[in-house]
């Protein structure tokens, strides 16, 4: 079993918001003030208004885009299987987060909502938010 | 057969290791690359001193281009390219050493490929993952356990199932195909016929993938040597033209945030290809398309318009793919069956394929070929023709 320390983020000046509202229950991504779009991951400036973005609590739940049930262990933070998602945050077209899924190591299908939550990255003190699968019903 | 345009290089040499997946007593890259760039000058009718330009890519393992020309005792060089790249940069590689030569900063070009993949860094096996980890447009997929390609292409795929309903069928059908392909193919390392049956039973790795989805890592280098059309007429083998490439990069950053996980970098240059060479998909003789899992291949031949979204199972299915189809896909069993060179034993293939030196494998005929090398968002085409 690798050392999961190894596996730990070391937050920077960019990714820093992200790991500290995680801790906080949020999901902090970075915005632009001037044009409202979203940048995950983040960059220091708006790809079209070249002005400093800035953390911003986006919505706590979103829509699946893909998903794949991880079955061979490239990664050792995660017992397999595990299902990961790509989830469009507050809807079709918002930005994109890759998350794990709790709930289900099955798979996910394109198009269900989920809500997001945060919980430990094991092998350290870090929050990460996982996808869980809601009972709502799909979006299309 | 294109409309006899103007080419701009020639491909004069080729050469390679031996593709291994057990070698006894690992050899170095460095050991590989010397000796496929040798067996390449060697093709040519060339002298190592012959070589003044030298280009090569690589993502980790590698021998880089100031340890080969060293390593094989070539003399100075007036060009040189260390291009850090995927796939991708199979193309980039020798669509640069095509410009190199055309624009006259160098004369005779070697490019090559060379990689442990199999003794070395694995990536299947998460090896030189932690390099990558802080990465910052991958330090928030590896929290989720997210953050090698088997991976990444899978979720990919699954987005194709969801739109246009392809099964692992579809899937199996291209990794059908070109193990049969492979079964001619003394190089290849995977021969043995592979039925649906041992296909669908195989380990599943990320769903949709399959293991036989997957590429084959292995040791091996694979060479080649690039000059002008004019100066290829004087050397030792019958001269495979570069008419041109296309390219696309038109993405920064994840790859979570391309907007269409159903297509790839061939959708985008589709039409600048054929375009460019007056020429449609049933026109190739050969396509040699970057083939890193069956998605790959089966979105990349896709976006080429070698069939309609979603119909990409039914064409290797009924043989469209194969020998005495509408064209012959990876004919050498791709990086799927014959080894993951990083995409440049696609290369080699298509110039053995348009010298007619392909053996028992040759395609009849074989006067035009394809070759791509990419995934996702970014990649190229080049398009080779027998000289006449
Ligand atoms: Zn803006």
């Amino acid at each position: 079993m690798s050392d999961l320390s190894a596996f730990q983020p070391v937050p920077d000046a960019l990714t820093g918001p992200f790991w500290d509202g995680a801790r906080g229950g949020r999901l902090i991504l970075a915005r632009c003030p001037r044009c409202r779009a979203w940048q995950h991951p983040p960059l220091e400036m708006c790809r079209a208004c070249a002005v400093p973005l800035q953390p911003e609590a986006a919505p706590l739940w979103g829509v699946v885009y893909s998903g794949t049930v991880m079955r061979h262990p490239a990664v050792p933070l995660y017992p397999t299987p595990y299902t990961v998602v790509i989830v469009e945050v507050g809807g079709v077209g918002g930005p994109r987060i890759v998350t794990r899924v709790v709930g289900t190591d099955g798979d996910v299908a394109p198009g269900t909502r989920v809500d997001i939550a945060m919980r430990p990255l094991p092998g350290g003190d870090f929050m990460v938010p996982v996808a869980l699968v809601s009972t709502r019903e799909e979006v299309r | 057969m294109s409309d006899g345009g103007q080419a701009i290089a020639a491909v004069v040499g080729i050469g390679r290791t031996a593709y291994t997946r057990d070698p006894a007593g690992p050899r170095s890259p460095l050991s590989l690359a010397a000796e496929a760039s040798r067996a390449a000058v060697a093709d040519a009718g060339l002298d190592v001193a012959d070589i003044d330009g030298v280009a090569s890519y690589s993502m980790n393992d590698s021998a880089t281009f100031g340890q080969v020309p060293y390593a094989i005792g070539a003399g100075e060089l007036t060009w040189n390219l260390d291009v850090y790249a995927g796939g991708t940069g199979s193309f980039t590689s020798v669509h640069a050493a095509a410009m190199a030569v055309s624009s006259g900063v160098c004369r005779y070009a070697l490019v090559y490929r060379s990689l442990c993949g199999r003794s070395g860094l694995r990536y299947s096996q998460g090896s030189g993952m932690a390099s990558l980890l802080n990465h910052p447009d991958q330090v928030f997929d590896f929290a989720s356990g997210y953050a090698v390609p088997p991976q990444w292409f899978a979720m990919w795929a699954r987005r194709h199932q969801a739109r246009y309903g392809t099964t692992p069928e579809d899937l199996g059908a291209l990794a059908i195909t070109l193990r049969a392909h492979a079964g001619r193919n003394p190089h290849a390392v995977m021969r043995d016929p592979l039925t649906l049956e041992a296909y669908l039973g195989s380990r599943m790795v990320s769903d949709p993938l399959r293991v036989y989805d997957c590429s084959l890592e292995v040791d091996g280098a694979c060479a080649l040597v690039v000059t002008t059309p004019e100066r290829a007429r004087d050397l030792a083998q019958p001269a495979v033209l570069i008419r041109g490439g296309e390219f696309t990069w038109n993405s920064g950053g994840s790859w979570n945030n391309w907007p269409d996980f159903t297509e790839m970098y061939t959708a985008k240059i589709a039409d600048r290809f054929w375009n460019r060479f007056g020429l449609r998909p049933a026109d190739v003789d050969v396509a040699c398309v970057y083939d890193c899992f069956t998605y790959t291949l089966l979105v990349s031949l896709e976006g080429l318009g070698f069939y309609k979204p979603g119909e990409g199972g039914d064409y290797f299915r009924d043989g469209r793919a194969g020998y005495g189809g509408d064209v012959v896909v990876n004919p050498h069993g791709g990086l799927l069956s014959e080894g993951y060179i990083h995409g440049f034993n696609h290369h080699y293939e298509a110039v053995a394929q348009l010298r007619g030196q392909a053996g028992e494998r040759q395609v009849d005929g074989a006067s035009t070929a394809v070759v791509t090398a990419g995934g996702g968002p970014y990649g190229g085409a080049l398009l080779l023709e027998a000289a006449r």
